[in-house]
């Protein structure tokens, strides 16, 4: 594993996470499209993100709780303070 | 001067909009739905009784996760929820270097792959309910709300430098809780390769 390789591993997380600025994107995308190992395990990991994600994103609140804060929103009836 | 808060209650509807965010959220920390149903009820009355501290213009969903997250640790301060330990893996871990050394084509394999479509229905979301409590925040802010590092250091009053490495740490607790549900041996019992 060389150098690149363990800053590019190094600057993944920043990386996937839009984290980084310009310049460091630059330099770890570089990387990325001659390194097809570390490609690959951005890749993965950005799948790894993405997988969380979607799963995650499912559960809707119950109408109950939607009716509840809508009529919070609007002030009927307005709550004790 | 800016206008301080939010006075009339339509504008408390800005606020409306993040319910379900916060409710998937909430479900992940407390892991009941009566529970998190409760937790938000808390959250929204708190900012409508603090609304006039709320920065217009600033970002509700942060404002709004911030009072959520500060409910439900004071609850947790009262009402200690069981942990199960995870054993923090020496070495830093991941599933895609596990396949690589059982050989497998990991190039040609996504993680839905690998983890969803094995027939497995909701081993994501139990797998980040059983992180401890301080990583899970951490993971739902940035990898299911995409809150930035910066928000979430807000949101939860911890440095920035905290944000990342309970981010980092959450994150392969949670790819080893994914391997271990996908019936593969313990990471712990398979000797650490070479990179």
């Amino acid at each position: 594993m060389g150098d690149h390789c363990q800053q590019t591993m190094q600057k993944l997380s920043g990386y996937m996470d839009r984290e980084l600025n310009d310049a460091e994107v630059r330099k770890v995308k570089a990387h990325l499209d001659d390194c097809p190992p570390c490609e690959q395990v951005f890749e993965f990991q950005a799948g790894m993100k993405r997988l969380v994600r979607r799963e995650c994103c499912t559960d809707e609140a119950p109408p109950r709780l939607r009716d509840w804060v809508r009529k919070l929103a609007t002030g009927h009836p307005k709550p004790a303070e | 001067m800016g206008q301080q808060g939010i006075g009339m209650s339509s504008d408390f509807s800005l606020f409306e909009r993040h319910v379900d965010a916060l409710y998937r959220s909430a479900l992940r920390l407390t892991r009941k739905p009566e529970d998190a149903e409760d937790l938000v009820q808390e959250t929204y009355l708190r900012a409508y009784r603090y609304r006039n501290r709320f920065q217009p213009g600033t970002n509700e969903k942060a404002w709004l996760f911030t009072i959520m997250t500060n409910v439900f640790r004071n609850r947790l301060r009262q009402h200690p929820l069981p942990e199960s330990p995870i054993d923090q893996p020496g070495a830093d871990f991941s599933i895609y270097d596990q396949l690589r050394r059982e050989g497998m084509p990991v190039h040609l394999m996504s993680p839905e792959e690998i983890i969803v479509d094995r027939g497995f229905g909701d081993e994501v979301k139990h797998a980040l309910e059983e992180l401890p409590v301080n990583m899970r925040m951490v993971v739902v802010l940035v990898d299911v709300e995409d809150f930035s590092y910066k928000e979430v250091a807000s949101i939860l009053g911890i440095k920035i430098g905290t944000v990342m490495s309970r981010l980092h740490r959450g994150r392969q607790a949670l790819q080893k809780k994914l391997w271990e549900y996908s019936g593969r041996p313990k990471p712990s019992a398979i000797a650490v390769g070479a990179h």
